[in-house]
């Protein structure tokens, strides 16, 4: 599967359009089939949804079922063709493609089924959709979702950025050194604060389970607001600064560090928005835009964390990595 | 901000502890209020005894660079300017200087002393 997708190359921006529509226009073509030879047999109202043992609980009218279906069609087509045309390079487009062919599929399947199954139906309460259709239309789309994939081809590349300035810190062999520095982010603390109070309020007024949602997302923003960045002989890690030394977010270890370097980062550019963001080929804690840390790894992607003084992390960090390796070598 | 020890210096651990914080502080890397990584967590990074990281702070505490907090930790001082931390490194040279020639802690307390009767 991987070779595979490795050895088709990156399409153009049209083709993956075409490609992307393609399973919504064999979707309407099937139920328009479909449709043209059951349509003398077909009762009215038809039986449109059905109960969890296969028993029909939902009746609409042919006119309005099939309105419904083409219009949800061509809306599902519109959505992925527009977010392929928006940004047609970006390294998320062929699992756009892949999962506008599994929702096609999917939802194609389910009606296709629907309108068979009310074919030559007597009473249309007495019509039944089998359970196991339930997991051929997974299966189905499963098998569409991995087909889109597969033409979609693979992702482009993502635009190689400038790894930023490398350099070494001179630290004699018998000597150690630790960097560390505190980042945080007041809207991220704001929010937490907000979070947790009106999770208290909700809960002691209303209930602690309305309360738990609002509570989880105090726990989450929480420790993200304030972390401390800490480079020294163990590698980089990130830990939230009121328990930095008991709990951590992210090490990583020297081994799995091929290069360290710093540069400006721009965090609504480059991941789209503040906290720990993840990418095509790159991931990263970013609480703002500016100089960061940029961490190439030994299996190709690049770790990014944004702090100040990152240039001196980044010597430090190689210092230790350039260590580690004469120490394997010897 | 940056902490080296070498072992292989004369130099106390925790002395070389508050003189990377000393030395941040003057060079403007580190600004008043930014918190220092608690000692235990310090100690494990640079593979040294939590005491001697203690001990570094202690100093730094004396020399009014920083404030030691129950649950808070090590917090940079709002009067902890650059100046005030060359002031801190200027002694530490002179104390050197004055061990490298022999003298005894007293006599170099009576260098000082002289100097300022003089003013």
């Amino acid at each position: 599967m991987k070779s595979a997708l490795r050895s088709v190359p990156p399409l153009t921006s049209r083709p993956r359009t075409v490609i992307a529509a393609g399973p919504f226009v064999v979707v309407i073509t099937a139920f328009a089939g479909i449709y043209a030879a059951v349509s003398g047999r077909l009762p009215d109202p038809l039986a449109t949804h059905f109960r969890a043992g296969g028993q029909a609980d939902g009746f609409t009218s042919v006119q309005g079922f099939l309105t419904g279906s083409l219009a949800l069609f061509l809306l599902l087509g519109a959505v992925v063709g527009f977010l392929v045309q928006l940004r047609p390079d970006a390294p998320e487009v062929p699992w756009v493609i892949a999962g506008g062919y599994a929702t096609a599929a999917g939802t194609g399947y389910a009606f296709c089924v629907t309108l068979l199954s009310n074919a030559d139906a007597a009473d249309v309460s007495a019509v039944r959709v089998p359970q196991w259709e339930l997991a051929l239309a997974l299966g189905v789309t499963l098998l569409a979702g991995a087909l889109g994939r597969l033409l979609a081809g693979a992702a482009p590349a993502a635009p190689r950025r400038p790894r930023g300035a490398v350099s070494r810190l001179d630290l004699p062999a018998a000597a150690t050194a630790g960097w560390s520095r505190t980042i945080s982010s007041s809207p991220l603390a704001v929010l937490g604060g907000l979070l947790l109070a009106a999770g208290l309020l909700v809960g002691l007024l209303a209930d602690w389970i309305a309360g738990a949602g609002l509570l989880f997302g105090a726990a989450v923003s929480l420790p993200l607001a304030s972390v401390r960045v800490t480079v020294d002989r163990r590698g980089l890690t990130l830990s939230p600064t009121l328990l930095s030394a008991r709990c951590r977010f992210r090490r990583i270890p020297l081994e799995r560090i091929e290069e360290a370097g710093s540069r400006r980062i721009a965090c609504f550019a480059e991941f789209g928005g503040w906290g720990y963001r993840i990418r095509a080929g790159r991931s990263g804690f970013v609480l703002r835009s500016g100089e960061g840390i940029v961490v190439r790894l030994t299996n190709g992607r690049e770790f990014v964390v944004t702090v100040d003084d990152a240039a001196t992390a980044a010597a430090l960090l190689n210092t230790y990595t350039d260590r580690a390796r004469s120490r394997q070598g010897g | 901000m940056l902490f080296r020890v070498d072992p292989g210096s004369s130099v106390p651990l925790g002395d070389q502890i508050a003189a990377s914080v000393r030395g941040a502080i003057a060079d403007g890397t580190v600004d008043a209020g930014e918190r220092l990584p608690a000692a235990r967590e310090l100690a494990a990074s640079l593979g040294v005894n939590v005491h001697t990281v203690l001990r570094g702070y202690q100093r730094l505490k004396e020399e009014g660079l920083i404030e030691l907090r129950r649950g808070r930790g090590a917090v940079v001082t709002g009067s902890a300017s650059p100046a005030r931390a060359r002031l801190g490194e200027t002694a530490e040279r002179l104390i050197a200087e004055a061990r490298h020639l022999g003298l005894s802690d007293e006599e170099i307390v009576t260098v000082v002393r002289t100097g300022l009767a003089g003013r």
